[in-house]
């Protein structure tokens, strides 16, 4: 996401040009839905958190600097997430860790380091890994599923990651490190493989 | 630094919150510890993995989302000037009205009325004072009584026994 683009985006918002809104989406669509996708499972609430998100975010778009934008919308994703889960607390996706995908554990991680390689065998390993990745990432508790994904698809700074978790810093690392460790375990098999590739690479 | 700050100080390298002492400490620390740099690698490769998982598992959000988003984005900024517009004209329009209206301004009706008067002359005699004063004199005139004595005032028996006095005289 380019700072510089989406300030001169948000002025041309602010004098009255929707098509800059168009632009501002495009450019925080991808880590925003990734995000809450991470942490809303089914596909059809991940779309409405997503837009509730965003017609939020334009009552309150003319009062915001783009350096504090993204973070922004994060924490409005955030809140809109725990909204969904107090409303629906049977949530498995917030209240309890699924389990692994349907997929057979069979593909090893050099599918993830053939990622760059064409061809359909490579696509459906890939999809297998991904699957067995996002599967861990899901199995998290949710404080440290959020603070993984906030790093991960926002790259969002820990010291605002605790602001929105209303917690300490040290707090916020030590959830990413438990989500970390707890990866690692999941991963194991997976790990080693992948280790072994990014050496190489 | 123990382990877990040095750990914690690995992930505030990547979130790029250290500053250069830390970062320069921190060098130092992952040249000398060879299980801390294993770890600090496998932070790493874990949120590559991560990257990786959500470009392969989550679809690219839908255009029509995009298209709703900007509609419903337009629909607000074309009806909240309309409406703040309109909230404007309402307003002068009040705040002129008086102005404006006071060519129209009619004359509050006259309303008429007759007063029959009690008496036809304030400086005529008024019937029940003078019949209040001749019987003042009446009584005074009764051997020689004033009504401003003390007895009426301290026996409040005196008029009865006065009576009483005219009664057996009769």
């Amino acid at each position: 996401m380019e700072d510089i683009d989406l300030e001169t985006y948000l002025d041309q918002y602010r004098q009255g040009d929707v098509e800059a809104l168009g632009r501002i989406v495009d450019l925080t669509r991808k880590p925003l839905y990734r995000f809450i996708r991470g942490m809303v499972r089914d596909p059809h609430e991940a779309d409405d958190v997503f837009q509730d998100v965003w017609i939020r975010a334009v009552r309150g778009l003319h009062r915001y600097r783009s350096d504090r934008l993204v973070s922004w919308l994060f924490r409005i994703a955030r809140n809109r997430v725990i909204d969904l889960s107090r409303k629906r607390r049977a949530d498995v996706s917030l209240q309890q860790p699924v389990g692994r995908g349907e997929h057979g554990h069979t593909a090893t991680l050099e599918t993830f380091a053939a990622d760059r390689a064409p061809g359909p065998e490579r696509d459906a390993g890939n999809h297998e890994l991904a699957e067995r990745i996002r599967a861990a990432v899901d199995a998290l508790p949710a404080e440290q599923r959020e603070v993984y994904l906030l790093r991960t698809e926002a790259d969002t700074p820990f010291k605002l990651i605790a602001e929105h978790q209303g917690v300490s810093i040290n707090t916020s690392l030590a959830r990413m490190q438990y989500a970390l460790r707890k990866l690692r375990d999941d991963l194991a098999e997976d790990y080693e493989t992948l280790n072994t590739l990014s050496r190489r690479s | 630094m123990n382990r877990r700050e040095l750990e914690n100080a690995i992930l505030l390298r990547e979130s790029g919150e250290l500053s250069p002492e830390e970062e320069a400490a921190l060098e130092n620390a992952l040249e000398a510890e060879p299980a801390l740099a294993a770890w600090a690698e496998e932070a790493h490769l874990l949120q590559e993995a991560g990257r990786y998982a959500s470009r392969h598992t989550v679809p690219a959000l839908a255009e029509t989302e995009r298209e709703r988003i900007l509609t419903a984005s337009k629909g607000r900024s074309d009806a909240l000037p309309r409406l703040l517009a309109i909230a404007a004209v309402l307003v002068l329009a009040l705040g002129l009205w008086p102005h404006f209206a006071e060519p129209f301004h009619q004359e509050a009706p006259r309303l008429t009325a007759q007063v029959k008067p009690i008496r036809e002359d304030l400086t005529g005699e008024d019937p029940l004072l003078s019949s209040l004063d001749r019987l003042e004199t009446e009584i005074e005139q009764i051997e020689d009584l004033a009504l401003d004595d003390d007895h009426f005032v301290e026996d409040p028996d005196y008029w009865a026994s006065e009576l009483l006095k005219m009664e057996n005289t009769i």
